[in-house]
């Protein structure tokens, strides 16, 4: 019987920094781009569509705000899976099969979908942004008008407007230190913007200050495992923690920052541009060098902590025991040994591996459930936020021996069990 | 006694002439016979015997130059049947018509077997096979000439107006050359569009719609439904403007003097009088502005020439009063009032003013896009919108002395002053729709040199001394850079097909062999310029290959958010990715973007107009009571190679027409002159009279003639109709500063022919 939760090499490696800490953090998405081809191959783009596709039977991705952990995008998965199945029969289409690592590649991009990408496709209002110039004083030290313009103390914001957002956002947290000393000087307030005043203001220098030819200049989409070898690299583990591992005990944890970091792009860049005001002081009168990026740096950052909640911390076995009650598995699913009504024992399958495993054993069994739940009267079990990760920590429970780490590539890879 | 001699033996001037006659008609009956039957045993020997191996791959639809993907489904190495490229932005798996019928083109039996010398007078038919090493020589021989002689101007080029590498070449061989005259032309578009976008945004090119987003669109006769842009982007448009949105059915107008095919499936026909649809698009103006209906925003922050006493505001609010324009227009006022109030809420919405294949005029086009911007439609979601650039790597400088290309008006100019010496023609389209065509075929008789690259013996390459076939666009490397649709960069390109089944070449084959001797051009042959100018996008990193619509939503909405994907680690890789979708395409567009679109001196939207110009119309009304008012068809509209069956079957469906041209005539009209439906009716305008059908239509408007034009042809394959005179030779030339002949120009008369039609 599989016991530990196996590794998955690409989707779910752990990279361990050379920075030593007592317990591994989560492991994070390699590539959460990988799932925007499975979300093609496996057909859901028949039903659903993305950005500005035409209208399709299903929700438009972009349309479905959920904010979750991968289980629970999984759970909403395994929600939809009676109506789906019903709308794919209409159809004569097949529901699709995922293998694990499939449903691994899908749950991260659809998370990476969900909290990273739609969100940044949402524009700024420039009208807005030209407000938020004018009150926050930038145009005291940048010219909008002029390629050089002397009198300023800044440099010209002209030809930043081709820049992706996350490069301005870049060069403005790498300015920072510099402006806020010059801020010091002219005695004006250090400028802080709330909400979405940061995309605002982004997109009006985008309007504003474009170049009469000029293409904009795009940005690979950042990477969490290598935002958060950056992290460790930068020295922001010294002074933040993510879940209670390193940091300083009166430094905010990222780890429980939750809503603020599970937004857009720019509006992260943001709050981050609000706290380096404080953390620039701080470094200076501890003589430590301001943190600055280059290249795609910053948006490897960003990634890193939009992924810092993207694998569950351990669930309640107790209440997943309950669950599986209310929920009406047990009335198909035995968990002690020797019972055997109609679905598989779950103290004894060798499905139940890694959560990815169960819950993409769920997805391919639901299509056969369905309609014996039917027969036998059972409402399809629906889960809200968290009560995935009870009923697999419950799952787990079943099954008695300890979970161990893999022996292969110990010294770089955990597994998620680990963690635990 | 023999007929032929006389008595003492010698033979006669009339027998002599007899025998000649009949012996050079059976020398070119017998060459015809010959090369028919030559030419069909090659195709019929393709097909048949082999396996059956069913195979698909992908080229580009030439019939018009929209340039829409093809997949083409071969049967052992044959083409068999042309359907859409699923993944080209335009196409999405549809043809028009005119891409269904490509075979045609391809199994043209009138096409030229190889390359042929004139033997006989000019125009009268007679050829001789040659091979492709001495025509060659004799055009470099002709060339060489010139350059010696210090003349390298005295060459002309009459093109279609080709964006993409085949176009480039030929522009920079005739920049390495020495010639400025390189007249390009394209009759899928309203060169007044282009320059009203010169004057009011300072940017010169073609104007793009944003009719993806669009929840209205009004047009002022533009042939939305037939030749107009790419015939499938619109139709999938139409499609959506109707049924693409859960939550909201689009409306469409359409202003015509006609009731066109365009009309018929418009949601609203409004008829108007022909010539007076600026006055019509002024009126609404005047409407937004009157009843505060304007985005005053945009006009305040965007535009100049609004306000003052000779301003835009000004001259709409005196001029342009819905009850006066109603008597000129015909259009009611009551119905003036609502379309302005429809356009205005209804955003958003947007109005189209290019009228094609004669121009409607800059007046016409600056009146739209002035409208546009009044309605604050201009770069924004679902207006009017300025191509963004496509990334091609351009072709390297020369160090040769050259010039910019000439404007198309000047062409016959040109021709009839007798310095061109040596003329090369690579699309005969400009032949059929140029209005009075039988001075440009005058003014071509005095050019001592012409060279065609006709693959069959069209309207140029019939008067031409040298035709140097070019490849069927299956047969060939191509590439297409479609002229601005919706503003975002598409570059269509594709391998051959199959192997070329005549011994025809590929014109930038010719052309790079022509360059190899001024030592303009480094490439090998034409894929390596493709490659070449393809390095460019890669380089862009922007965009990527022709994806399904799921993945061009996802590299937009990725794009948006200022992200970007890289689809290869290798030149290499990319392009055999690119070859394998058939196409490159970046499918964001930033709205608002001024400082790019607004390129302007002032930097605004400038509303001062162009300089009004009354235009009387040609002909004694009296003499000639009847407007007459041209169109095209979708079957017609920027087709290169009429000599297609399917396509003479499908002319005119809304009046059933086929194969011929027509007249449409509104039946109070038709009673009056006694002309029944069917009828062959003479139409007559002061610069002479063609013979064609009438149809007697409820679409046409009283005392207007409507006829098709651009169909018939002086010269042409068996199912072509050919005739001396055609209807654009009735069509007085007038133009207006943008050198682009007019539609309203003309009266006619029509008079019942004798002995039927």
């Amino acid at each position: 019987m599989k016991r530990s939760w196996p590794l998955r090499p690409i989707v779910l490696s752990l990279v361990l920094s050379g920075h030593a800490r007592a317990e591994e953090p989560a492991p994070l998405p390699e590539d959460p781009m990988a799932g925007a081809r499975l979300f093609q191959q496996k057909g859901c783009v028949r039903c659903h569509a993305v950005g500005e596709e035409e209208t399709k039977l299903g929700p438009n991705l972009a349309r479905i705000h959920r904010r979750g952990s991968l289980l629970d995008v999984a759970g909403a998965m395994w929600n939809h899976a009676p109506m789906m199945h019903a709308k794919m029969a209409e159809l004569y289409i097949a529901p699709p099969q995922l293998a694990s690592q499939e449903m691994a590649n899908l749950i991260a991009f659809l998370t990476a979908y969900q909290y990273y990408l739609t969100q940044v496709g949402q524009p700024g209002n420039p009208d807005r942004g030209r407000a938020v110039f004018a009150a926050k004083n930038c145009a005291k030290c940048h010219s909008l008008e002029r390629e050089a313009d002397f009198e300023k103390v800044g440099p010209s914001l002209r030809g930043y407007a081709r820049l992706s957002p996350i490069q301005i956002a870049q060069a403005m947290w790498n300015h920072g230190p510099a402006m806020a000393e010059e801020f010091r000087k002219l005695n004006l307030a250090q400028p802080n913007l709330a909400g979405t005043e940061m995309t605002d203001l982004l997109a009006y220098l985008q309007r504003a200050a474009g170049p009469t030819d000029a293409e904009p200049v795009y940005v690979e989409p950042g990477s969490p495992n290598r935002g958060r070898l950056l992290f460790d690299q930068k020295g922001c583990v010294r002074c933040h923690a993510i879940r209670g591992v390193g940091g300083l005990p009166e430094v905010p944890d990222l780890g429980k920052r939750r809503e603020e970091l599970v937004r857009s792009v720019t509006e992260v860049a943001g709050f981050m541009w609000n706290h380096g005001v404080a953390m620039w002081d701080k470094m200076r009168a501890r003589q430590v060098p301001a943190v600055k990026f280059a290249g795609n740096e910053m948006a490897d950052i960003i990634a890193y902590l939009y992924f810092i909640n993207y694998f569950d911390k351990p669930g309640d076995a107790a209440h997943g025991q309950t669950l599986f009650t209310q929920k009406g598995c047990a009335r198909c699913h035995a968990v002690t040994p020797g019972a055997a009504p109609v679905g598989p024992n779950l103290g004894t399958s060798s499905l139940v591996g890694s959560p990815i495993d169960i819950i993409t054993a769920m997805w391919n069994h639901a299509k056969a459930m369905e309609p014996v739940m039917r027969v036998q009267g059972i409402p399809w079990p629906k889960f809200e936020p968290g009560e995935m990760t009870d009923l697999i920590e419950f799952i787990y429970a079943l099954h008695a021996p300890p979970r161990v780490a893999a022996p292969a590539r110990a010294t770089t890879e955990r597994t998620t069990h680990e963690v635990k | 006694m023999n007929a032929t001699t006389n008595t003492s033996g010698r033979v006669s001037r009339r027998a002599f002439l007899k025998f000649a006659a009949f012996t050079g008609a059976g020398i070119t009956l017998g060459r015809c016979l010959r090369d028919y039957a030559l030419q069909h045993e090659v195709f019929r020997q393709r097909w048949g015997e082999g396996p059956g191996l069913e195979t698909f791959t992908l080229s580009i639809c030439r019939q018009c130059p929209a340039g829409c993907g093809l997949r083409v489904r071969l049967v052992d190495g044959d083409a068999k049947k042309l359907d859409g490229n699923p993944l080209c932005p335009l196409a999405r798996g549809t043809t028009c018509p005119k891409g269904q019928a490509g075979l045609q083109a391809l199994y043209n039996p009138d096409r030229l077997l190889g390359p042929v010398k004139r033997v006989g007078p000019r125009g009268s038919g007679r050829w001789q096979r040659i091979r492709w090493n001495d025509a060659l020589a004799e055009v470099q021989s002709k060339l060489s000439a010139l350059r010696t002689a210090g003349h390298p101007q005295a060459l002309a080029w009459i093109a279609e107006r080709d964006d993409a590498t085949q176009g480039q070449l030929i522009r920079r061989w005739m920049h390495a050359y020495g010639s400025p005259h390189l007249f390009e032309f394209v009759d899928t578009r309203d060169a007044a569009a282009r320059a009203a976008m010169k004057l009011c945004q300072g940017v010169d090119e073609f104007p793009a719609y944003d009719l993806e987003h669009a929840h209205y669109i009004l047009s002022f006769g533009t042939p939305v439904l037939e030749a107009w842009l790419s015939p499938t982007w619109l139709a999938r448009q139409y499609g959506r403007l109707h049924r693409g949105r859960a939550d909201y059915r689009g409306r469409f107008v359409q202003i015509e003097a006609r009731l066109s095919p365009t009309a018929v499936k418009a949601d609203e026909w409004i008829p108007v009088n022909p010539g007076t649809e600026t006055a019509l698009a002024l009126a609404l103006a005047h409407v937004l502005i009157r009843e505060d209906l304007y985005d005053r925003a945009l006009v305040a922050d965007h535009t100049t020439g609004f306000d003052g006493d000779d301003g835009f505001r000004a001259l709409v609010l005196r001029d342009y009063a819905p009850d006066d324009v109603a008597q000129r227009t015909g259009v009611p006022a009551t119905t003036i009032l609502r379309l302005a109030r429809e356009l205005a809420t209804n955003k958003p919405a947007v109005a189209l003013g290019e009228q094609v294949p004669l121009s409607g005029g800059v007046v016409l086009a600056w009146a739209v896009h002035a409208l546009n911007a009044l309605n604050g439609m201009v770069d924004r979601a679902g207006g009017v919108l300025t191509q963004r650039a496509l990334p091609l790597k351009p072709l390297a400088e020369t160090t040769l002395p050259g010039g910019a290309p000439a404007a198309p008006a000047a062409l016959t100019e040109l021709l009839a002053g007798g310095t061109v010496e040596a003329l090369f023609v690579s699309s005969s389209r400009c032949c059929a729709v140029a209005p009075e065509g039988g001075k440009l075929f005058a003014a071509a008789e005095k050019v001592p040199f012409i060279v065609s690259f006709s693959s069959a013996l069209d309207d140029s390459a019939a008067f031409a001394d040298l035709i140097l076939p070019d490849h069927a666009p299956l047969e060939k490397w191509q590439d297409a850079a479609p002229l601005p649709v919706h503003g975002r960069p598409v570059w269509a390109v594709s391998a051959p097909a199959l192997e070329p089944l005549l011994d025809t070449r590929h014109i930038g084959e010719v052309v790079l062999e022509l360059g190899r001797s001024l030592g303009a051009f480094p490439w090998k042959d034409f894929p390596a310029v493709l490659r070449f100018v393809a390095a460019g996008l890669f380089e862009a990193r922007r965009g990527g290959p022709f994806s399904t619509s799921y993945e061009t939503a996802w590299t937009n909405q990725l794009e948006t958010g200022g992200w970007w994907i890289p689809s290869a680690k290798t030149f290499d890789e990319f392009w055999e990715q690119v070859l394998k979708a058939g196409g490159w395409f970046d499918p964001i567009y930033t709205y608002e973007q001024w400082p790019r679109v607004l390129r302007t001196a002032s930097g605004k939207l400038e509303l001062g107009g162009p300089p009004k110009i009354q235009q009387p119309w040609i002909g004694d009304e009296r003499e000639f009571p009847l407007k007459l008012h041209v169109f095209t068809t979708l079957t017609t509209g920027g087709l290169n190679d009429p000599n297609q069956p399917f396509l003479q079957e499908t002319l005119g469906p809304h009046v059933h027409a086929r194969w011929e041209d027509w007249v449409e005539l509104n039946p109070q009209t038709a009673q009056r002159l006694g002309i029944a439906n069917g009828d062959g009716v003479w139409l007559e305008s002061p610069l002479g009279k063609a013979r064609l059908r009438a149809y007697v239509f409820a679409g046409a408007q009283p005392d207007v003639a409507s006829v098709l034009i651009g169909h018939a042809h002086r010269a042409g394959g068996a199912f072509v109709q050919r005739t001396a005179r055609g209807v654009a030779d009735l069509v007085a030339y007038r133009t207006d500063a943008t050198g682009a002949p007019l539609a309203a120009t003309t009266r006619v008369r029509i008079t019942k022919a004798t002995g039927g039609p």
